[in-house]
């Protein structure tokens, strides 16, 4: 492992994105945070902006009015970036599949690199979610 | 207000042209009126306490466009209904006596077309910027599918 993945994989700094959730994943993803499902014992902090970011975890899905935005901050994170789609409404739009105003998942214009299933996940989902994460790029 | 009394009230407003009245049950009035006697009626109820302005909807019954004015006055709700036909999708607009209703008319705007004639500025409100200009989701003649084609036209339009 060279020193760059070392580092790389040990703090993977997060930005939370609300891309018209309903709240369900957001409460999940601030759980897994807390002392009791602990992401943060791997390296994983929270961070109020996309530029100290490397990990975009993005939950909703997707209004039209909305895509725009989260293109563009995706845009202002450092490379290498990686996106993690959380929920079943980022995946594929869940219930508002086929809406006249969602975008189906934010896949169609940004590249995720891994998904959470569930409506909401566990904690322990999204805990393993971004282990696996880690893990394909070198942990 | 007893049942009694909103019933009373309800056969009242008969006089200012209002028609179709019938209390559904305590606290749940409905009525009708024509668009050209909105503004008198709006003023009218809200002389008699009906003040807030809950929220505005509107229906597509095929035939025509209705709009729903739900309108409260403590408890007591009403439900006053205005048929628009669909060759002249326009209503006059209720903000200069109600101000809260302003949301609600841009709102009924977006979605359904129908253009609240005198609002102070009737942008659009909640779809995408770059929705098409003149195409309502929530009309009946329109399809989802349909929809989403010409959504998805639009925006490829506005990035090139």
């Amino acid at each position: 492992m060279s020193i760059l993945t070392w580092a790389r994989t040990r703090s993977p700094w997060l930005i939370h994105f609300n891309a018209g959730a309903c709240n369900a994943c957001d409460i999940e993803v601030v759980a897994a945070l807390t002392p009791r499902f602990d992401l943060e014992r791997f390296g994983a902090i929270i961070r109020g902006t996309p530029r100290h970011a490397d990990v975009m975890v993005v939950s909703g899905s997707v209004p039209r009015k909305i895509r725009k935005r989260l293109q563009r901050i995706y845009e202002q994170m450092p490379a290498p970036k990686f996106v993690v789609a959380v929920g079943s409404c980022a995946i594929s739009g869940g219930v508002f599949q086929d809406c006249y105003n969602t975008m189906d998942g934010v896949d169609n214009f940004i590249p995720v690199d891994a998904y959470i299933p569930g409506c909401p996940p566990k904690p322990e989902a999204i805990l393993d979610g971004v282990v696996k994460l880690l893990k394909s790029v070198g942990y | 207000m007893s049942i009694e009394e909103q019933q009373k009230f309800l056969i009242s407003l008969e006089e200012k042209g209002v028609y179709e009245t019938r209390l559904q049950r305590l606290n749940a009035g409905y009525a009708r009126t024509s668009r050209e006697n909105l503004l008198n009626t709006i003023e009218y109820l809200k002389k008699e306490g009906f003040d807030h302005v809950t929220t505005i909807t509107a229906v597509d019954t095929i035939d025509n466009y209705d709009v729903v004015y739900h309108l409260r006055n403590q408890g007591f709700a009403l439900n006053l209904k205005v048929a628009v036909p669909k060759e002249d999708p326009k209503i006059p607009s209720i903000t200069g006596i109600q101000p809260g209703a302003s949301l609600y008319e841009r709102e009924v705007n977006d979605l359904m077309g129908i253009f609240p004639e005198g609002h102070p500025n009737p942008a659009r409100l909640i779809l995408d910027y770059d929705w098409p200009e003149g195409v309502y989701p929530l009309r009946k003649e329109e399809t989802i599918q349909a929809l989403k084609e010409k959504a998805d036209k639009a925006m490829e339009e506005k990035e090139e």
